[in-house]
C-alpha cells in the first residue's frame, strides 16, 4: 500500500498536468480579439450596439459587450469534427456547452480521485454553475 | 458554441438580471415611503442632519428645480409628510438605470466568451445555419450564407438553444411602425416615461408595471384575458390588489384597435403614442390613451426560422418551437437536441433552460435517459407581493412527444389546503403579507402533492420547499411533521401540512 501511494499520487499528478496541458493547449485554438474592444466614441460601434439592443454605449455597457459580444471577434479555426455543437449562447446554450467540458474532465477525475476540486475547477457563485456542481456531485 | 448576438441571452441582457436590479430600487422606494409617512407605525422619520426641513427656503426649492431642469418631465415625487415636516422621496431614474447597467456588467464575465474559452469551449460568433445533416455554417457578421470565409463545423450531435423573442401583434393598426418597447429595449431607457401603457398581463408585464409605477410613471395595464391567466383566480385578485395599491391602473377585456405615432422620439425626447381601444371599464366604448412608453409583454415566440432546420430534418412549429421527445431530442432527427425557449410546449424560464441543458448533455453524450417529464418546475413573479407556483408542467402524448400537462379539475381530482399569512407571526411583525397565502393541492384523498401556489413577500424562497417535496415524493404529512424555524413565513407551508394531518385525526 505504501508503495502504491506514491505511484497513485504520481499518476494523479500526471493526469492533472495532462488535463491542464490540454486546457492550455485548447486555448490556443480559441478565438482572438484584434483590437481594444468597443469604443464609446465610434459611431459605427454605437450603431452596432443599438442593433444589439444595447444603449447607451457607456463604460458599463462597453464592459458588458466586451464580454458577451466582443467587437471584431476573430473566430477560431474549426476542428475536424465536434462531439457537440451548440447553437445559441443564452442560458441553455451556455450550460450545454460548458457542461460538456465539465463532464468530460469529471469523467477522468471521478476515476482517479474523489473531488473535482482537485482540478481547481473554479465555479463562480453563479446560479447555473452552482447547479452544475451539484449535479456532478450527484453523478459522482 | 455559436453565439449570434449577446452571450447570456435575454436572461443576462434583457430579462432576469436587469429587471431584478430595477425591482430592488422599487422595493427600496416603497420601504422609504412607508417610513416617510407622517405618524408611521415604525416610529421612523426623516430629518436633515444640520438643518430642520422647516428651514427649507425658496433657494432650496430653486436648487431642486435647477437640478432637474434638463429633465423632460419634472414629475415631482409625491410630497410625503414625516412626523414633523414634509419630505420628498426623490427618485433618480437615471441613477437607477446606471446602477442596473453597472451590476449587469459585473455579472457578464460569467457568461462571456473569455470564460467559456478557458473552460474548454470553442466560441464562434455568428449565426449558425444547418447546411446538411452533419454540418453547420457560421454566418459571420457582414457575411452571407455560403461565403467562403464562414467557418463550417462538422458535428456528431447538435443542440439548438436559440431562445425566443417577444411577440408583436400583427392585427393592431399602426403598431408595426410605432416606437413600441419590448423587454429587449426597455432596459435602455434613460428618461422615466411620464405615462406607460403595458399591453399584456403576464409576469414581465406585471413586474415592470409595478416597478415603473413605483418610480413615478403613470402605468396602465391592458388585459385581454384574466390577469395571470394560468394561475388560480385568488392569486390573480391578490396580485391585482397589490399592484393597484402601488398606483397601477388595470383595464380589462381590452381590444386595441390602433396605435398612432405622434412623435417617434430620439436621443433626447421619448416617443409619444396614442392608443385607440375599447375595454370593459368604459362599457366597450372607444377611448384614447396617450403614452410615452408602450411596453409589449404578450409572451414569446421561438427563434426557429432561418437556421436551416429543414436541411437537418428537424420538425418545428413556426412560433411554438422545435418538437422534442421526453429526452429533449428532436422527434425527427435523433442527433439533434433542443433546449430552452426555442422548444415547443415547455415553460419559458431560465432555470428550465439550464435544467434542459443538463438533460441534453447527459442524454446526447453519456447515454443518459433523463426525462423532461420528470421535471418539477417552480415559476416566480417578483412583484410585491411575489407570486410563485410549482407543478410538473410537462407530459408526453401517445406519440412520445412533449406536450403541456393538461389542467386538472381542482374540485374533482384534487384536495386543497390553504394557510393564510395574516395570522403568521412573522408576517404580523413585519407588517407585510396580510393578503398572502400558501395553497397546496394534493391528489384527492391522499397527501401526494401535485402543485402549489404561494402569494407572499418571500414566495420565491418558500416555493423551493414544495418543489423539493414534489420532486422526491414527500407528502404533505411529511411537510407537516418537519420542524420549521419560528418565526418564519415558511411556517405557513407547515401549516398546510398540519391541516392535512388534523383532517385525518379520528374523533375523540
Amino acid at each position: 500500500m505504501m508503495l502504491l501511494l506514491p505511484t497513485l499520487f504520481t499518476s494523479l499528478l500526471a493526469t492533472h498536468q495532462s488535463i491542464n496541458s490540454y486546457r492550455y493547449t485548447s486555448t490556443t485554438i480559441h478565438a482572438k480579439r484584434n483590437d481594444k474592444g468597443w469604443q464609446q466614441t465610434s459611431p459605427s460601434d454605437t450603431t452596432l450596439a443599438k442593433k444589439l439592443h444595447i444603449e447607451p454605449l457607456d463604460d458599463a455597457n462597453i464592459k458588458l459587450l466586451n464580454e458577451v459580444h466582443p467587437r471584431n471577434y476573430i473566430n477560431p479555426k474549426p476542428l475536424d469534427v465536434y462531439d457537440l455543437v451548440v447553437i445559441g449562447a443564452g442560458a441553455g446554450g451556455l450550460v450545454s456547452s460548458r457542461q460538456v467540458c465539465v463532464y468530460r474532465f469529471c469523467k477522468i477525475v471521478h476515476m482517479m480521485c474523489t473531488s473535482s476540486y482537485s482540478l481547481h475547477l473554479q465555479y463562480l457563485n453563479n446560479y447555473q454553475h452552482n447547479r452544475q456542481q451539484e449535479e456532478e456531485q450527484r453523478v459522482a | 458554441m455559436i453565439s449570434a448576438e449577446l452571450a447570456g441571452g435575454d436572461c443576462l441582457n434583457a430579462g432576469c438580471v436587469p429587471s431584478k436590479a430595477l425591482l430592488r430600487c422599487a422595493k427600496l422606494i416603497r420601504e422609504a415611503k412607508k417610513v416617510a409617512m407622517k405618524d408611521n407605525e415604525y416610529g421612523i422619520s426623516f430629518k436633515l442632519k444640520s438643518t430642520s426641513p422647516s428651514t427649507l427656503t425658496n433657494e432650496d426649492e430653486n436648487k431642486y428645480i435647477e437640478k432637474h431642469v434638463n429633465d423632460k418631465y419634472i414629475d415631482l415625487p409625491p410630497t410625503i409628510t414625516t412626523q414633523d415636516e414634509e419630505v420628498e422621496i426623490d427618485v433618480n431614474f437615471t441613477q437607477i438605470m446606471s446602477r442596473m447597467r453597472n451590476l449587469r456588467s459585473k455579472i457578464a464575465p460569467v457568461d462571456g466568451h473569455t470564460r467559456g474559452n478557458t473552460m474548454g469551449t470553442q466560441t464562434f460568433q455568428g449565426y449558425g445555419v444547418f447546411t446538411s445533416k452533419s454540418t453547420i455554417e457560421v454566418v459571420q457578421d457582414g457575411k452571407s450564407l455560403g461565403d467562403v470565409s464562414n467557418p463550417i463545423l462538422n458535428f456528431k450531435k447538435a443542440v439548438i438553444a436559440t431562445g425566443g423573442r417577444p411577440n408583436v401583434p400583427t392585427n393592431i393598426k399602426g403598431l408595426k411602425d410605432a416606437p413600441y418597447t419590448t423587454n429587449l429595449n426597455l432596459f435602455n431607457l434613460q428618461t422615466l416615461p411620464k405615462r406607460m401603457v403595458v399591453l399584456g398581463a403576464g409576469i414581465v408585464a406585471l413586474e415592470m408595471a409595478q416597478a415603473f409605477s413605483t418610480f413615478g410613471s403613470k402605468v396602465t395595464v391592458l388585459q385581454r384575458s384574466r390577469l395571470l391567466s394560468k394561475s388560480d383566480e385568488d392569486a390573480a385578485n391578490g396580485i391585482k390588489a397589490s399592484l393597484e395599491e402601488d398606483g397601477v391602473q388595470f383595464l380589462s377585456n381590452v381590444n386595441v384597435k390602433e396605435v398612432q405615432t405622434i412623435r417617434q422620439g430620439d436621443g433626447k425626447d421619448l416617443p409619444l403614442m396614442n392608443l385607440s381601444l375599447t375595454c370593459k371599464e368604459h362599457q366597450n366604448k372607444s377611448i384614447n390613451l396617450e403614452c410615452e412608453c408602450l411596453l409589449l409583454a404578450l409572451g414569446r415566440s421561438a427563434n426557429v426560422q432561418g437556421m436551416g432546420l429543414e436541411n437537418v430534418n428537424v420538425k418545428y412549429h413556426p412560433t411554438n418551437g422545435i418538437l422534442v421527445n421526453d429526452y429533449s431530442q428532436s422527434i425527427s432527427n435523433e442527433n439533434v437536441y433542443a433546449v430552452g425557449d426555442c422548444v415547443a410546449n415547455v415553460p419559458r424560464l431560465t432555470h428550465m433552460s439550464g435544467e434542459m441543458a443538463k438533460v441534453v448533455v447527459q442524454n446526447s453524450l453519456f447515454n443518459g435517459r433523463w426525462k423532461l417529464s420528470s421535471f418539477v418546475v417552480p415559476a416566480v413573479m417578483y412583484t410585491e407581493l411575489e407570486y410563485a407556483q410549482v407543478n410538473k408542467p410537462i407530459s408526453i402524448d401517445e406519440n412520445g412527444y412533449v406536450i403541456p400537462t393538461p389542467p386538472q379539475v381542482d374540485d374533482e381530482e384534487l384536495d386543497i389546503y390553504k394557510a393564510e399569512l395574516k395570522s403568521n407571526d412573522r408576517a404580523i411583525l413585519e407588517s407585510t403579507d396580510q393578503n398572502g397565502y400558501i395553497k397546496v393541492y394534493t391528489k384527492k384523498g391522499t397527501g401526494n402533492i401535485v402543485k402549489a401556489t404561494i402569494i407572499s413577500s418571500r414566495a420565491g424562497e418558500m416555493i423551493n420547499e414544495l418543489s423539493l417535496a414534489i420532486k422526491h415524493g414527500i407528502t404533505l404529512e411529511g411537510i407537516g411533521r418537519n420542524i420549521h424555524a419560528y418565526p418564519t413565513l415558511g411556517e405557513a407551508v407547515m401549516g398546510c401540512g398540519l391541516q392535512y394531518i388534523n383532517s385525518r385525526w379520528e374523533t375523540m
